[in-house]
């Protein structure tokens, strides 16, 4: 298995995470859960390329990745809930208080 | 036992959560004041072993003077903001015994930050410290302004996480390694810097400067400091400052040396853009945290102009810019705390108007920090500014230089709108007259020292020669 699969497999998932942020307007959950998807799109990249030098780091890596996105979509959680309790809503277009 | 102070304060975090639910009666007051204490005792063990040059946990981290004085940057920063938490604020909903903690926790996240020499352990690190800032900027539950502001910096943070994450398994896949001296020893034999390594080197350099708020990835600095509880809004807007800028250097001075052409390019980029969007996005803001947040735009790309050489002087000359926006900012923060109208904060630039009439201490105060910011040569931040565009055109970066003056030209008109409205305009009755001593000695201290400082600059410029040098003795 060459490189390049992996690579365009990866960037693809990333790629679609970052569009999943951008182009929906309605729910803050598919935002985490975009978020989630760009961090095992770079898990995909740390495992293949671990794989090709035949070297354990990106592994160990990748677990670390792993457990720092379960604590982030803790704190995303929480955060979302207050402002929840505020808005009444979690509608991507209500977060639009502050500007300018 | 070189990393006794962060050993000390992971410790004091264990030991202060387990004692504080058990605190009756103003259980915050108690656990601040031992933060405090905790603070103070971590600088004596960082001044004890500043010069010391040591790698740790197998090249995980790097003990040097470099991250050592930078660790005493932020140690400093973070005792002053807890200061003012303790005596001069007056907002109930951060009263809470979470909530210094959260700040030193963030603190330890910051100082790993700096010694870091792996990505795995800068990527570490720097969740840990935006994890505790995520919190910290959504505390005032009742708030709807702060709850908004910590879901848009958690979205923003986290992006720029997974982005500095893509970057580095680039990186990884370019070396087979993420140790940094590995790194830098295997691009001194590498003849071709393939498109790859630079693609990797951007996004990490991408993620570092959302998170330094460096335009043009600066949009969520202007909603999240206005809605963040004041005091968050002065550390978030030293503090974390300084350890990304410390990171900054450090990943691009000492692995990515080599390729300084390379990201030299994309440095001046970040740089001219934040002075621009920096003078001129704060000239119609109607609100004093949203204008210093544009005004630490503006200074990051300051900042950026004495990175692009790569070189000590460059390096020398943003520690000296980092010193005095430190002691400029944390100056500007604590005036605008005590802006109360009947016990509780305000912060429209409206409310500044005639301050001068009701306290004239405090807006001679805030007159002096706001000169300083612009340039005002007897004052502390013209001396920032003279080092660094004298870096800039001693590496023929004459354009960097035009248009930094010209930028705090423009910054100049909305500090001087400031002093305009304080000394000269109606004065603003509302305004609460009394202001604690503890706050009148602190901000005395910090107008002595923005006067002072250009008079023994040799100091500070032998400091930071003295400490730069660790970074390119590895080389």
């Amino acid at each position: 298995m060459g490189m390049s699969n992996f690579l365009i497999l990866s960037s693809i998932v990333f790629a679609i995470g970052l569009l999943g942020i951008f182009v929906n307007r309605k729910n803050m959950i598919i935002i985490l859960m975009s978020i989630e998807l760009m961090l095992l799109a770079v898990n995909i990249n740390f495992v293949g390329f671990s794989y090709v030098y035949n070297d354990l780091s990106g592994q160990i890596f990748s677990m670390f990745i792993l457990v720092v996105a379960a604590a982030e979509a803790a704190v995303g959680l929480a955060i979302l809930t207050i402002f929840f309790k505020n808005k009444g809503t979690i509608s991507v277009d209500k977060i639009s208080k502050m500007k300018g | 036992m070189i990393i006794l102070p962060e050993i000390f304060l992971s410790l004091s975090v264990l030991a202060l959560l387990l004692v504080g639910p058990f605190i009756r009666k103003k259980g915050y007051v108690i656990i601040g004041y031992l933060v405090l204490l905790v603070l103070i005792i971590s600088q004596f063990f960082i001044f004890k072993n500043i010069f010391q040059f040591e790698p740790i946990f197998n090249g995980f981290f790097v003990i040097d003077s470099f991250g050592s004085f930078m660790k005493c940057l932020l140690l400093i920063g973070t005792t002053v903001v807890i200061y003012m938490y303790l005596t001069v604020n007056k907002d109930n909903s951060i009263n809470q015994i979470e909530f210094p903690i959260l700040i030193l926790i963030s603190l330890i996240g910051m100082m790993f930050m700096v010694s870091s020499n792996d990505i795995l352990s800068l990527f570490l690190s720097i969740e840990l410290q935006s994890l505790a800032l995520y919190v910290l900027v959504a505390f005032s539950k009742e708030e709807e302004n702060s709850s908004e502001a910590g879901v848009k910096y958690f979205v923003i943070g986290s992006i720029s996480t997974c982005i500095f994450l893509f970057g580095a398994s680039l990186i990884y896949g370019f070396f087979g390694t993420t140790n940094f001296t590995e790194i830098s020893e295997a691009l001194g034999q590498t003849r071709e810097i393939s498109l790859f390594l630079i693609i990797g080197v951007v996004f990490v350099l991408v993620s570092l400067s959302l998170k330094v708020s460096a335009a043009p990835f600066h949009m969520w600095t202007p909603d999240v400091y206005q809605g963040s509880p004041t005091i968050i809004t002065a550390f978030l807007s030293v503090v974390p400052k300084v350890a990304v800028f410390a990171v900054i250097i450090r990943f691009l001075v000492f692995p990515f040396g080599e390729i300084n052409v390379d990201w030299g390019r994309i440095i001046i980029i970040l740089s001219i853009s934040s002075m621009v969007v920096g003078s001129f996005g704060a000239l119609f803001q109607k609100d004093l945290k949203r204008l210093f947040a544009y005004s630490t735009i503006n200074h990051v790309g300051f900042m950026l102009i004495g990175l692009v050489p790569g070189s000590e002087d460059g390096i020398i000359a943003i520690s000296i810019y980092l010193i005095l926006y430190l002691i400029m900012n944390t100056g500007v923060f604590l005036v605008i705390l005590n802006l109360r109208i009947d016990e509780r904060n305000v912060t429209s630039i409206k409310d500044l108007s005639g301050y001068s009439n009701s306290n004239f201490f405090m807006a001679v105060c805030m007159a002096i920090f706001v000169f300083s910011m612009a340039g005002i040569p007897p004052l502390s931040g013209f001396l920032g500014k003279l080092i660094i565009l004298n870096v800039a055109i001693d590496n023929n970066l004459f354009y960097l230089a035009i248009i930094g003056v010209v930028s705090s030209v423009i910054a100049a008109f909305y500090y001087l709108r400031i002093v305009k409205l304080m000394f000269f305009d109606k004065t603003n009755d509302e305004l609460d007259k009394d202001v604690n001593i503890e706050s009148k000695v602190l901000l005395s201290v910090l107008s002595f020292l923005n006067i002072s400082i250009l008079f023994f600059p040799e100091f500070f410029l032998d400091l930071s020669a003295s400490i730069t040098f660790s970074l390119f003795a590895v080389n």
